[in-house]
């Protein structure tokens, strides 16, 4: 295991990284989701294409991925208690929903979001 | 934990959910789906990430010469080297890293997908997969998929396109079969100069007994005939020889008639009639007729006379050959039919094959180069006809048919 308790400069790649703004107002239409990654390790980046791919096939137009990189600011989990990493947290709408791993198993991070029913005694569809 | 157990904060539900998360949290670790851990402490956030642990293998995919990658459990890529984005038809290696590698894979390849992910997770397994390209087009990889020990945190896959190892392998089958033929080759070869070279010592000497006979007309008509008849064996091996040659390049011309069958037997039993009788063989034969087919009856005569010689050579003295012929729907079947030597189970696959000879060593000593049979295949054929070889083995006979259309 690499400890990373200093922030280092990202460089370019296929993450986005948006900072999180303190306070902003938000369309209750829209969905409103947080991904928590560090830096740039595998499952970050391929929870991130997961991520966009799911949100384009079933909320086009009406989402908003904040990607909060915790390598950076390690400080702002606090909120959300982030414990494994890539954590995806459905802000909006409301309740507060938490998918954790790289999203790769689309039927449950659907499930997950609440944009699909659980199957009953399918809780474990890996 | 003890903050998850705290319930004061939002009654049941929030116990349950909190709860949820945990088991959640857990078992995304197992399946290897989180590769970082956020450990709070009361002065601060520190971020743990398993980068180092597996970086190696990393390091060693993007290193192989041959496409390689690795995968999650149910196939999203982590990370590949660039042969695999080529593969791919994408551009960056990067751009690659999350998606199922699923999605560049055809509809009728999916399965076969699911089922290696599944298997190669339990030991090293291959499958030909159909790549659907980024870039819009289709090409074949043969995956090899593997589990690698990903840290403690579960297992991922390695997946490598095994086929240029498949070609290499091809090659070396191919380089085999050709050091086979090239040997069979060799053995024909030996086989060859030997039966030129038999008639030569019987010629020579009736050279010698003609230059001294003087006017002995018995010694001079003895030395004739061996000229005659050591002649004819040898013009009868280069026309073979030659003939074989004209079928492989497929430069035979027939000339076909619509003709009585019974005659092409008759008279390629009477060539062959030399051969039975020094053999001292019985000869049977009992023909359905009238019988007509549409051929050429000089090549048709020479494939029934070259399987009545094939049997005179390979049945012992005071053995027995039967010829038949009977029409079968639209078809006449031939079958000529001995109680000599057999043929061995294993040799009747390449019985017709050019250079083979159920037993060399006996062939030679009997004479003859195995090229008959490969001749009577290739003339059949041309006739739009089949040919078959029967044994029940060694010592039991053989029994050769010979199918053909029947003139309309």
């Amino acid at each position: 295991m690499k400890v990373n308790p200093d922030p280092e400069p990202q460089e370019e790649g296929p993450l986005r990284l948006v900072e999180v703004a303190a306070a902003e107002t938000v369309d209750p239409a829209m969905w409103d989701l947080r991904l928590y990654v560090a830096g740039k390790t595998a499952k970050s980046v391929a929870a991130f294409e997961n991520l966009s791919r799911i949100c384009e096939e079933h909320l086009a137009g009406k989402y908003k991925i904040e990607v909060v990189d915790l390598l950076v600011h390690p400080q702002l989990a606090q909120g959300d208690q982030i414990v494994a990493i890539p954590t995806l947290v459905r802000k909006l709408p409301e309740p507060i929903r938490k998918v954790i791993g790289d999203l790769s198993n689309a039927e449950r991070t659907l499930v997950g979001l609440q944009l699909r029913p659980a199957r009953s005694g399918a809780e474990d569809a890996s | 934990m003890s903050q998850a157990l705290d319930t004061s904060a939002g009654g049941s539900g929030d116990l349950r959910r909190r709860l949820e998360e945990a088991e959640e949290t857990i078992r995304a670790l197992k399946a290897g789906e989180a590769d970082a851990v956020l450990v709070a402490s009361p002065d601060r956030e520190q971020v743990f990430t398993l980068e180092a642990v597996d970086k190696p293998y990393w390091l060693m995919v993007g290193h192989m010469p041959d496409p390689a990658a690795i995968l999650t459990s149910d196939g999203v890529l982590l990370s590949c080297n660039r042969p695999f984005a080529d593969l791919l038809g994408e551009d960056s290696v990067t751009a690659l890293a999350g998606q199922p590698l699923g999605r560049f894979v055809g509809a009728e390849s999916r399965q076969v997908l699911e089922s290696l992910l599944r298997s190669g997770m339990a030991r090293e397994t291959e499958a030909q997969i159909e790549i659907e390209r980024a870039d819009g087009g289709r090409g074949t990889a043969h995956l090899g998929v593997r589990a690698l020990r990903e840290g403690a945190f579960g297992f991922c896959l390695l997946a490598v396109d095994l086929t240029a190892q498949q070609h290499y392998q091809e090659l070396q089958r191919t380089q085999a079969a050709l050091r086979e033929a090239d040997r069979k080759k060799d053995a024909f070869m030996a086989t060859l100069a030997h039966e030129l070279r038999q008639p030569l010592a019987p010629m020579r000497n009736a050279v010698e007994i003609l230059r001294s006979a003087g006017n002995d007309t018995d010694e001079r008509s003895w030395a004739t005939g061996v000229l005659d008849r050591q002649l004819r064996i040898m013009t009868r091996l280069l026309e073979d020889l030659l003939d074989v040659s004209r079928l492989s390049r497929h430069n035979v011309e027939l000339r076909l008639e619509t003709i009585e069958l019974r005659h092409v037997l008759e008279s390629a039993l009477e060539t062959s009639r030399p051969f039975i009788e020094a053999g001292k063989l019985a000869l049977t034969h009992a023909l359905d007729g009238p019988i007509r087919v549409h051929a050429d009856p000089v090549r048709l005569a020479q494939v029934f006379a070259n399987l009545l010689n094939n049997a005179a050579r390979y049945t012992e003295e005071g053995g027995s050959i039967r010829m038949t012929a009977e029409q079968v729907g639209d078809q006449v079947v031939v079958s000529i039919k001995d109680d000599g030597i057999g043929i061995e189970p294993e040799m009747l696959p390449s019985i017709f094959e050019i250079y083979s000879q159920a037993n060399p060593e006996l062939a030679r000593s009997q004479g003859g180069l195995g090229i008959g049979l490969s001749l009577a295949k290739g003339l059949v054929e041309l006739h739009g006809g089949t040919i078959e070889a029967r044994s029940e083995g060694a010592g039991r006979g053989s029994e050769f048919i010979v199918r053909l259309p029947i003139a309309s």
